[in-house]
């Protein structure tokens, strides 16, 4: 059974560990989280984000739950904001497309074109 | 939408929407009364009476990007099926309660779902300051303080992998235990 005990021990040493990577500047990732986005499936991908950020330890990417983008077909919809205000519009994002994403877009710099909305509405 | 969890996430984001920051949210799973409610308490801006009866219908919404609001209409429906129901109980400045009840062993009440990752995303929405969880299943409950975590935490993100994992599993394997009690 587990308590809060562990989470202290945890705590302790995350704090040891707290390493961070910085590339330039912050990027803010937002995930469509209305009823249209959490019925296709934003909830798990929110989820495979966190996780695939946290283990490349990416830590300055924000990533935020935002209400419906008027795209509701095209959700589960991911909004990635640079920090020189560039943005990108992946659509019908499944957990599968999450580690891509961060690999191939976030690290490497690389916009997945068919993934974007303007390829999957095309 | 596939489970409860999922409905509960989207009510949620009402809350956050009406600028709440401290929610309660209680999940009743009880056998002998072959009931199952969750009742969501936030302190939002609340709405009037006429709102909150307009806010049942799917062509009542206050967002600008689309003409029809779904999320209460949905999970209304969802208890209708299971000869259950939804109410919501509202006042301008002080929040707003929605609860929703469904008759347990219906074969239309629908799962509970990843109730653990429903939760932690509700966790670290930046608009969050409080949230209490409490889960009862008959005479067994489960309570999760986001103060308590918070505090323990110190400084810790709750996005550390660590944590997150942890976190999930913590709420998972509580409500599980309910479950096993009986």
């Amino acid at each position: 059974m587990k308590s809060l005990e562990d989470l202290k021990i945890l705590r302790d040493q995350a704090k040891k560990t707290m390493e961070m990577r910085y590339l330039s500047g912050g990027i803010r990732i937002q995930i469509g989280m209305a009823t249209c986005g959490i019925a296709a499936g934003a909830r798990p991908v929110l989820n495979r984000f966190l996780e695939e950020v946290a283990t490349h330890k990416l830590n300055n990417i924000v990533i935020t739950q935002v209400g419906c983008m008027g795209e509701c077909a095209f959700e589960p919809i991911v909004e990635i904001v640079e920090n020189d205000g560039t943005k990108t519009v992946y659509a019908k994002v499944s957990e599968r497309m999450v580690s891509e994403i961060v690999e191939e877009h976030l690290i490497a710099g690389h916009r997945l074109e068919r993934y974007t909305l303007g390829s999957i509405k095309r | 939408m596939d489970d409860l969890s999922l409905y509960l996430l989207d009510i949620v984001q009402n809350a956050f929407k009406a600028n709440a920051d401290a929610l309660t949210i209680l999940i009743n799973e009880n056998q002998q009364n072959n009931s199952l409610s969750m009742i969501i308490k936030d302190n939002g801006e609340g709405m009037s009476t006429e709102e909150s009866e307009a806010a049942l219908s799917p062509f009542y919404t206050t967002r600008t990007t689309r003409k029809v609001g779904l999320g209460l209409p949905f999970l209304k429906m969802a208890a209708n099926l299971s000869s259950g129901d939804l109410s919501i109980v509202s006042e301008k400045g002080v929040g707003t309660t929605v609860t929703v009840w469904f008759t347990k062993n219906h074969i239309n009440t629908p799962p509970l779902g990843n109730i653990a990752e429903t939760i932690y995303t509700i966790m670290i929405h930046p608009k969050l300051k409080d949230l209490k969880y409490i889960h009862t299943i008959d005479d067994q409950s489960f309570t999760l303080d986001y103060g308590t975590i918070i505090n323990i935490l110190d400084g810790v993100p709750l996005t550390d992998l660590q944590v997150m994992t942890y976190l999930k599993s913590y709420i998972n394997d509580n409500v599980d235990y309910l479950r096993r009690q009986l």
